[in-house]
């Protein structure tokens, strides 16, 4: 069963993935060399870890047709790393990153992706956008006009190229946008910022090498709270992406065996020279757009790379920055959501502002983990905010037996038990008081609290207190269910709400 | 909810050549064992490459326009898939005389075969089915790899059909000393589908001794089960041996274990099966 589907997944595409492959190595190259300067490594460092990265979760990863490699949001995490310590800490940070990403898969932490709203992961992807847009802007501030011109006829091309009849869809516009420009810059002896020289490029194909790096505590705890950044932050832009290309081409991944491959994958870039990487959701979709779909898109890409930097390096070093800023403001505008903008008029507020959140923490820290913890954390706010509102006390007085009864109806939880307790009326002398809380849920033991403190205190006023119901209100109670998917059982504990 | 704990008959329905005898003799065992049938067709979904350009740039809000396009292109290619299913479905209806069968009901279900047949095991009782598919009419493989390891799993009896429909009036049985022949000869005893045929019961052995008490213990439960048998002990490889013997007689179908261990565990749903369906298109029963 697992052969075939394997086969399946491999081979059951092969002229489109192969096709795609291609398109998407093409694409790869530009990103690589850009997310390697973001982290400020020599663009080798990423060429080889978008290599190892595709090829590796090709085999091992949970979502077929994903493009994994050197992204944006990973790099953005090294920058003070390689700085204070070098390129060799960040190659042990990458291969930490991976261990802790399959400790992650065996904890079943992809579970966890639930908890990240529509809103956070909109946050999530313009605040990715606006990075990698960051990032170019070193390359667009005290240059020449050419540059800008470069840059602007670059971006034509990108959007215009596909609409050349016939080998508009034929030929990737980035790869056109960037052979012109490079002939521009050639031709007219235009003295521009090439890749060459921002640092290396690949010459040889990458060798199996353990990070130069001293193996004690002392190195741990310096990459340590690196690697936990990326290896959180390349889940989440795994997940989500994993569950884009689900939703695009209506079939399931396994997100378990999608964790343990990352983890897997960022091993053997460390291991091979690279930095720690993750999904790419833009090349994700350039894949799927493209007609990948299978295992194979992915691994061709990765192949193709690094046989194309490989040899033909030297032309690598003459390609004019203008035209990576290009492909790179061009991925920028591809990963922003823009529709989140006129939404924002039509979404309740609450999403608005998880969504801000999310995009302002991230780019304040420059860490994607912050920001999306931030806008759960808003999310789940906002959400008890909500659910307090579903909670009522009715009040009714039998004059006959001196007895006040009051009808809890609703949600009661640590949100709502300031509202519970003020329904109370302390100051009233009774001789009983009847509190039926069978149509009221008590989610939690600041629920249970707050009614011993009302209980307490209307005796204290010197009323004979009874509480009506408290078994069927406090089922609720326990964390887990033994409900599961039994809608019978459901509607008994939620007594019809 | 009653209705899906049912166990049916399932034959599963497609445009291939085989698919009318698929339904017969779906039709006869729903009717000779009264229980209810169920057509059912499957959707397999292509990939949606229609619209696929190489064009590999990244245009805003391109993620929701990629899904709108396969979203259409699927919804399209779903609505024409169910439109010709519904088609073959009432062809298999009309071919039925459904006043002597309990219940018939028609079922289509989105995903390949053996997706289908995950899906929805629970409510087969035996599972009638082509030996080739409409997809693969013309491959000599026979049953598809994946389709081969699904069946493995599923532990319910499998009639494979390769031919045109004939009411069964005799069957082999292939007995060997295994649990899983055992139960397959407790089944043969306890279902009516067996009542009116003549059962050979048939044993490969190089021990005679041995291989004649075995037939004996057996021959005798068939004959408490009331069953009209005769037994042979046949030499030499076990595949030649059944197969010779099959045709020699004439024999309507074949009926055999799922062998857990020895010698026939190989054959089981191999080559044996394949040969056989192919050397006299007469149909096979597999029980577990």
């Amino acid at each position: 069963m697992l052969l075939a589907q394997n086969k399946k997944d491999w081979f059951g595409n092969i002229r489109g993935d192969i096709l795609a492959g291609i398109v998407v190595a093409l694409a790869l190259i530009p990103e690589a060399i850009a997310f390697s300067i973001i982290a400020g490594v020599d663009p080798k460092v990423g060429l080889y870890a978008s290599f190892a990265i595709a090829v590796i979760i090709a085999i091992t990863g949970g979502r077929p047709g994903m493009i994994s490699a050197a992204t944006a949001a990973t790099a953005v995490l090294m920058v003070t790393l390689v700085k204070e310590h070098g390129l060799e800490y960040l190659l042990a940070a990458s291969i930490l990153a991976g261990v802790l990403q399959i400790l992650a898969g065996y904890l079943n932490l992809h579970t966890l992706i639930s908890f990240i709203s529509r809103s956070v992961m909109i946050g999530f992807l313009n605040a990715l956008a606006i990075l990698i847009f960051i990032a170019q802007l070193p390359e667009l501030t005290n240059v020449t006009w050419h540059v800008y011109a470069l840059t602007a006829f670059g971006l034509m091309i990108i959007y215009l190229f596909p609409y050349v009849p016939k080998i508009g869809k034929l030929i990737p516009s980035p790869l056109v946008t960037i052979l012109v420009l490079t002939a521009i810059v050639l031709a007219m002896g235009i003295d521009v910022r090439t890749i060459g020289d921002m640092g290396a490029l690949p010459d040889t194909l990458p060798i199996f090498l353990w990070p130069d790096v001293p193996l004690n505590l002392e190195t741990l705890w310096i990459i340590l709270p690196y690697s936990a950044a990326i290896a959180v932050v390349g889940l989440l832009e795994s997940l989500m992406t994993a569950q884009v290309l689900d939703e695009m081409t209506d079939t399931d991944s396994d997100k378990k065996r999608e964790c343990k491959g990352q983890g897997v994958a960022n091993i053997g870039s460390g291991l091979m020279g690279g930095m720690a990487g993750c999904a790419m959701i833009g090349q994700s979709i350039i894949n799927v757009k493209s007609g990948g779909r299978g295992r194979l898109s992915t691994f061709t890409a990765g192949i193709l790379l690094l046989i194309m930097v490989v040899f033909i390096s030297d032309w690598l070093a003459v390609i004019p920055m203008a035209a990576l800023v290009a492909v790179m403001i061009m991925v920028s505008i591809g990963t922003f959501n823009w529709k989140s903008i006129p939404e924002m008029r039509t979404n309740p507020k609450s999403a608005t502002v998880v969504m801000l959140a999310t995009v302002i923490v991230t780019l304040w820290t420059h860490n994607l983990a912050f920001g999306v913890l931030t806008g759960v954390v808003l999310a789940a706010l906002f959400m008890a905010a909500k659910l307090q509102q579903f909670m009522a006390v009715e009040k009714s007085f039998d004059d006959a037996t001196n007895t006040r009864t009051y009808t809890v109806v609703g949600q009661v939880f640590f949100n709502s038990t300031e509202k519970f307790v003020g329904y109370f009326d302390f100051k009233e002398a009774v001789d009983r008081v009847i509190i039926d809380v069978h149509r009221a849920h008590f989610w939690d033991i600041s629920a249970v609290y707050a009614l011993d403190k009302v209980v307490l205190k209307l005796r204290r006023e010197g009323a004979e207190v009874e509480v009506i119901g408290l078994n069927e209100a406090s089922e609720t109670l326990v964390d887990k269910y033994a409900v599961h998917n039994d809608p019978a059982k459901i509607a008994k504990v939620m007594g019809g709400h | 909810m009653e209705q899906l704990q049912q166990k049916w008959v399932m034959a599963c329905v497609d445009g291939s050549p085989n698919s009318e005898a698929v339904v017969d003799y779906a039709a006869w065992i729903a009717k000779t064992v009264q229980s209810p049938l169920e057509l059912v067709h499957t959707l397999e979904h292509g990939l949606l490459l229609e619209h696929t350009d190489h064009s590999g740039n990244l245009t805003p809000n391109m993620r929701d326009d990629l899904i709108k396009t396969l979203s259409e292109d699927e919804q399209a290619e779903s609505k024409k898939l169910i439109a010709e299913g519904k088609v073959l479905l009432e062809k298999a209806k009309v071919r039925i005389d459904a006043s002597l069968i309990p219940q018939v009901m028609s079922k289509q279900h989105h995903g390949s075969l053996d997706e289908t047949l995950v899906d929805l095991q629970d409510e087969i009782r035996v599972l009638v089915l082509g030996l080739r598919g409409e997809d693969h009419a013309e491959e000599e493989t026979g049953i598809g790899s994946q389709l081969e390891n699904t069946i493995r799993a599923l532990h319910k009896p499998i009639f494979i059909v390769n031919g045109a429909f004939k009411q069964p009036q005799s069957m082999m049985l292939a007995y060997n000393d295994t649990d899983g022949a055992r139960k397959a000869l407790d089944m043969v005893c306890k279902s009516p589908l067996y009542k009116l045929m003549q059962v050979h019961l048939v044993h490969v052995s190089e021990n005679e001794s041995a291989g004649k008490a075995l037939l004996l213990e057996a021959g005798f439960k068939l004959q408490e089960a009331g069953l009209s048998h005769q037994t042979a002990l046949l030499q030499g490889d076990a595949q030649n041996a059944l197969l010779h013997y099959q045709q020699q007689h004439n024999l309507d179908m074949t009926v055999m274990g799922a062998f857990s261990h020895g010698k026939l565990r190989s054959l089981f749903f191999g080559s044996f099966t394949l040969k056989m369906l192919k050397a006299n298109n007469k149909p096979i029963l597999l029980l577990r």
